[in-house]
């Protein structure tokens, strides 16, 4: 088993540049996700790795070897494709075999191998059926089967769960991550936009846009210290709330007081949503008029419109049963984060004691 | 007025429910129908008269039901031999046109390469140009490659007709295969010969039961080909071209004649029948692409 | 400025490199291709570019004895009487046949899509029958039945009264044309009928459905709903079936091989004749006959091009109403 190393690569498509000077270090046995919008170039990556794409500059390590030259299937990878890509005309147990078969195995070596995987994904009742015989969580446990097979050295997944309905997706995320700590030492890389997916499978989360890493880290990592305005918004649900600070104003005009030696410098700050508390009348910072209140049962997220009509949302207790065009005012309690006017996050800074005048 | 219109209508459901108009429509149809194929009919019908009833009996069915007319096709004739070169023919048209196409439609389909797109240019301009004005020098070539006067050369010559079709067809099937399929057996380490053979002609098994089918039909019942290929070498005819053996300087043995066209008609009507989906499916797929 | 030239040199410079290495690169895809270029450019390819040299020649097509004559061919064609009335035979029975089996077939579908209709597999598969029955086979029983010596269509009518004389379907030039026409209608309307089927696929049942529940009559909902969506394949339809119709010659050959005095003579007809199967006394024309060939594939390539300016027009005026 191996880790995978990306160094300064590059990617052109024609004139443009899919991948810009991307340095990603992934250790043997880690759990790495990339995590993005669409177009940010994760899946572009993944399939360079894969070797199903060439890479234009740059070198791309899979256990201390350079890969850039290898056919894809001499790389040691195995990759679950969004689609599946099972083959329709044959039965599960010949999908799971083929690649092995037609490179000469013998029959009953990829017997073996194949009853072994289908054993670990419990699929082993379906050998005998065809890809359109089995249900969406099913197909993917056969395409899952297939790497497995092939007893690679990194696994590669390219959003394969983005097909499944969403109570489907759940369970089969945590199938993968058992199958993860089941298969120790596996290296995975793991592609998707979903970053609930990739805050709960990962040991390492890549987020990307635009074909640059924007931060590397632990889930908890990204979500407490997020680097940028960027990964701060991209992680986490609901979304960070972010208010404009323009030359020390909020939005309204009113002055907010900061302190730090970098309090001069912030044009943003972001909160969760757990971080606004609502406050005695007179005594918030912020006051609001609800307009919608999602109710998830172990929460309610209340979505209220501020004096200078921004929407933004805040985290109740179940039980509170906010009711619509409700008014409150809300005081920051928590984690604040402060950034300056290219996004990067600051530190050093923090919120001086009465930081703003009551709302009027 | 629009109220008596709709109360029309209405009243007139009454007397003629769908239901019945539909058992209307296929009685109709089902005389149409009769009209249509009766022609065959009469012809299987009339191959067991003898001769001496042919014309004189005006009814379908025969007085004095014989198979003479079989024995001396299938004997005498030479129909024989005409059978089994047209099943030469059709046969190896069809593994030969068949495998060409899929080849080729696959690179077609979902390959770039330098000089692909003159290749399809130039290959959907010939598409308009009608195969009897060609004789001349397909006949020559043949004759040049020293196959004009065999069956081999027929069998070769008969391969051209539709291939462009054909190409086009595999082509664009195999354009709407996911490229994922491609690619999982890449990684699998499958080479590219070995994933066309087990993973793309497999799936594109409607269109290769459509080529067949349709190659089949046109080997099995072509005309100017071998009309003028063994126009010089009898033995060498195909059914469609042997029948009209019975037709003499003077005399024309009509029993002998739709005994070996009942012969002729019988394996593609069947091969019709038991293909009819895709054979339907196949041929409609021309007017949607 | 300069370097923008320097930059543009070097481009070119690897370009035939970069396209050498692309060749090479595919050279697995050419090997794919092989099998089927070969069948192409021998069957199809190469006889449409020697028509054209063989249209220069004078030639019997023995031996060697072949003889560059430039266009006197062609200069010799267009005095031809005989070119000249084959030519209008072959138009004149596209156009007698397209539109006829066009509309017949467009009548059928429409009565057998009708997906409630239980037999309607079966009648689609016997008007259909004709269609992949040999031609050989459709002239000898053609012959047979349009008999004047007792045949059974003539008895037919002469028992019905609405004739006093046998007729003479295929004997007589004034109708022996007409009557291969009905011949070929018959043969290949059930292409057309699956064709129009096709189209049909192509109209969602929920515009029927909408249509039912509004109380619009059937007929209205094909001539206002059903028609104008499937117009649009009306175009490709006639240029296939146009084409078809040009192909006649099996049928004449094996019914009245241009006969009675040369009323059936079509084009495929004329040039077969000339090349292959000259009246007593006289040489082959291979020569001749292919010009006659060139200058009929050239006519039939206009009116194509015709009709595929027609395709793309209907289908830009579609895509303008979406």
């Amino acid at each position: 088993m191996s880790g995978v190393t990306l160094r300064n690569v590059k990617k052109n498509f024609g004139s443009v540049e899919v991948i810009r000077d991307v340095d990603i270090t992934i250790e043997e046995g880690e759990f790495c996700v990339f995590v993005g919008p669409s177009g940010c170039g994760k899946s572009t990556l993944l399939r360079m790795i894969a070797g199903l794409e060439e890479t234009t500059s740059g070198t791309i390590e899979i256990g201390g070897r350079i890969v850039n030259d290898l056919n894809p299937s001499q790389r040691g990878t195995a990759m679950v494709f969004q689609t599946y890509a099972l083959y329709p005309h044959m039965t599960v147990e010949r999908n799971m075999g083929f690649g092995l078969l037609m490179n000469g195995v013998s029959k009953s070596l990829v017997k073996e191998k194949v009853a072994k995987a289908a054993r670990i994904l419990q699929i082993e009742k379906l050998l005998d059926r065809k890809p359109k015989q089995l249900s969406g969580g099913q197909r993917q446990r056969v395409a899952i089967g297939r790497a497995i097979v092939r007893d690679p050295e990194v696994f590669l997944f390219d959003e394969p769960l983005s097909n499944l309905d969403a109570e489907l997706r759940v369970a089969t995320r945590l199938e993968i991550a058992k199958l993860h700590s089941q298969l120790r030492g596996a290296t995975m890389v793991y592609v998707t936009h979903d970053q609930v997916e990739a805050m709960t499978l990962a040991d390492k989360i890549v987020v990307l846009r635009d074909g640059r890493v924007e931060q590397v880290g632990a889930p908890m990592d990204l979500y407490n210290n997020p680097a940028n305005v960027f990964v701060a918004g991209f992680i986490g649900s609901p979304k960070m709330n972010f208010v404009d600070v323009n030359h020390g104003q909020l939005p309204d005009g009113r002055v907010l007081r900061l302190d730090g030696p970098n309090a001069a410098s912030v044009a943003t700050i972001g909160f969760r949503s757990d971080s606004l508390k609502p406050a005695d009348q007179g005594n918030g910072m912020i006051s609001a008029k609800v307009s919608v209140v999602e109710r998830l049962g172990d929460a309610e997220y209340v979505h209220f419109q501020t004096p200078w009509e921004q929407e933004l949302v805040a985290r109740f207790p179940p039980e509170a049963e906010v009711g619509l065009d409700a008014t409150f005012e809300f005081e920051l309690s928590g984690k604040i984060h402060f950034f300056d006017a290219n996004g990067r996050a600051l530190a050093n800074v923090m919120l001086a004691s009465g930081a703003v005048a009551k709302p009027v | 007025m629009s109220d008596t219109a709709v109360a029309s209508s209405r009243s007139q459901k009454v007397f003629l429910t769908p239901r019945r108009k539909r058992q209307i429509t296929s009685i109709i149809l089902a005389g149409i129908c009769a009209v249509w194929v009766y022609p065959l009919i009469w012809m299987i019908a009339a191959s067991f008269k003898p001769n001496s009833e042919l014309f004189s009996n005006q009814s379908m069915i025969p007085i004095d039901p014989t198979l003479e007319n079989y024995i001396r096709a299938w004997t005498e004739a030479n129909l024989q031999r005409y059978f089994f070169n047209t099943l030469f023919v059709t046969v190896g048209s069809v593994v030969i046109t068949t495998l060409a196409a899929a080849l080729a439609g696959y690179v077609l389909g979902r390959r770039a390469f330098p000089g692909k797109w003159v290749l399809m240019g130039l290959m959907v301009f010939t598409l308009f140009i009608p195969q009897g004005y060609t004789i001349i020098p397909i006949f020559q070539l043949l004759t040049n490659l020293g196959i004009g006067q065999s069956l081999w050369g027929l069998m070769l010559a008969t391969c051209g007709h539709n291939i462009v079709i054909f190409m086009l067809l595999f082509a664009g099937y195999f354009t709407q295969i996911p490229k994922e399929l491609e690619e999982a057996s890449r990684m699998d380490g499958v080479g590219p010969v070995k994933t066309f053979w087990y993973v793309m002609l497999p799936l594109a098994k409607p269109i290769v039961v459509t080529v067949v089918v349709m190659q089949a039909l046109m080997a099995w019942n072509d005309f100017l080909l071998p009309l003028v290929i063994t126009l010089a070498n009898p033995a060498m005819r195909t059914l469609s071209v042997g029948i009209y053996s019975f037709k003499g300087e003077h005399f024309v043995d009509w029993g002998g004649m739709t005994a070996s066209s009942t012969i002729a008609i019988v394996p593609i009507v069947l091969l019709f029948l038991f293909l009819q989906r895709y054979f339907i499916d196949g041929l409609a797929g021309a007017v949607k692409g | 400025m300069a370097v923008n030239h320097e930059v543009a040199a070097s481009v070119k410079l690897t370009r035939t490199d970069r396209l050498a290495a692309r060749i090479w690169k595919s050279r697995l895809d050419y090997a794919f291709l092989i099998p089927g270029l070969l069948v192409f450019g021998a069957f199809i390819f190469w006889p449409m570019i020697a028509s054209f040299y063989y249209s220069a020649l004078n030639w019997t097509g023995f031996g060697e004895n072949a003889e560059f004559v430039g266009l006197a061919n062609y200069r010799e064609l267009l005095q031809d009487e005989f070119f000249y009335a084959a030519f209008r035979r072959s138009f004149a029975f596209m156009l007698a046949t397209v539109p006829l089996q066009m509309i017949l077939g467009l009548i059928l579908a429409i009565v057998l899509n009708n997906k409630l209709l239980r037999l309607s597999t079966l009648f689609r598969a016997m008007i259909f029958l004709p269609v992949v029955s040999p031609v050989a086979v459709i002239a000898i029983v053609m012959v047979l039945m349009l008999s004047p010596f007792n045949g059974p269509i003539n008895g037919f009518l002469l028992d019905a009264h609405l004739v006093d004389r046998a007729v003479d379907f295929l004997g007589s030039p004034q109708i022996a044309l007409w009557t291969l026409a009905g011949i070929f209608v018959w043969k290949w309307t059930g292409i057309t009928l699956i064709y129009w089927l096709a189209a049909l696929q192509t109209v969602p049942a929920e515009l029927y459905e909408a249509a039912k529940l509004d109380d619009v009559k059937t007929r209205q909902v094909i001539w206002h709903i059903v028609l104008p969506m499937i117009a649009p394949f009306a175009v490709v339809i006639g240029l296939i079936s146009a084409i078809a119709a040009l192909n006649v010659f099996p049928l004449i050959q094996a019914t009245t091989q241009g006969g009675p005095f040369f009323s059936t003579e079509v084009m495929e007809v004329y040039i077969f004749r000339t090349a292959f199967a000259p009246a007593s006394g006289q040489f082959p024309r291979l020569g001749y006959a292919s010009a006659a060939g060139v200058l009929f594939g050239l006519s039939i390539m206009v009116l194509t091009i015709f009709q595929a300016i027609a395709v793309r027009r209907t289908r830009r005026k579609e895509a303008e109403d979406v």
